[in-house]
């Protein structure tokens, strides 16, 4: 009889693990690409899996694994949104030029370049006639080459030498 | 057939058509969707071990998908950490 019942507590583990698992796929192969930030979406619906995995190790007598993964899923799922915030987030996609600009997700990259909203007009840099103008402080940082760099050197030892 | 094996072939099935998923996003151009899809379908191929190991008694399967699985974990982070880095 309790062998029945511990028998009857794993299936039912597994096939609520397995339904998990299923609507997260649908919703996975469901989700529109063209979603603002939709990384973060993804990443979210995959901690459902974790969990969902993590009843599956139950399920299937794998005790301390499913303990080990419940402790490690939260620092991956972190790490992830980490490293995308840091690295791909769409304020870097500034530039149209296809050869600077990194792949981005969707279009809504390039859409972002002329989305300046009171909010982004902290993080985005005008890139026209060749000025880099912070839209936040209205500072204007001129674009030097090596050749200013030289000149300006040059006058500098030209006003020492006076 | 007991109730048990049924639900484990309902769960091979699940982690099947998961990971037609995963590869959908493995497959994305962003490199933090590569990322994020790999980690998954890591996930998704170590409880299939499991599932099968469990299954047809192989015990040398719940060895390979601890491996996989913390290896995983410790890929996903290292290479969140490069990409963090190498912005």
């Amino acid at each position: 009889m309790i062998n029945f019942i511990v028998e009857f507590i794993q299936s039912a583990c597994l096939i609520i693990a397995a339904i998990v698992i299923l609507i997260t796929a649908i919703g996975i192969l469901r989700l529109n690409d063209d979603m603002d930030k939709v990384i973060y979406v993804r990443i979210h619906m995959l901690g459902m899996v974790d969990v969902a995995c993590v009843l599956a190790m139950i399920g299937l007598g794998q005790f301390l694994l499913a303990g080990i993964y419940l402790v490690l899923a939260p620092f991956v799922a972190h790490a992830m949104a980490n490293a995308y915030y840091y690295s791909e987030d769409d304020c870097k996609y500034e530039t149209t030029d296809k050869l600077m600009s990194r792949i981005d997700d969707t279009t809504h990259n390039k859409l972002a370049i002329n989305k300046i909203t009171t909010i982004d007009v902290e993080f985005k840099y005008n890139f026209k006639n060749d000025e880099i103008e912070s839209s936040k402080n209205g500072v204007v940082i001129k674009e030097v080459s090596t050749d200013d760099i030289e000149n300006s050197n040059l006058n500098k030892r030209g006003e020492e030498d006076d | 057939m007991s109730i048990l094996l049924i639900s484990e072939y309902i769960l091979i099935v699940a982690l099947v058509i998961f990971m037609f998923a995963a590869v959908r996003i493995l497959t994305h151009k962003t490199i933090a969707m590569g990322l994020i899809g790999c980690a998954t379908f890591s996930l998704a191929i170590s409880v299939l071990l499991l599932t099968v190991g469990g299954m047809y008694e192989i015990e040398f399967y719940k060895d390979i998908a601890l491996t996989l699985l913390l290896l995983g974990v410790v890929g996903t982070i290292a290479f969140a950490m490069a990409l963090r880095r190498g912005s």
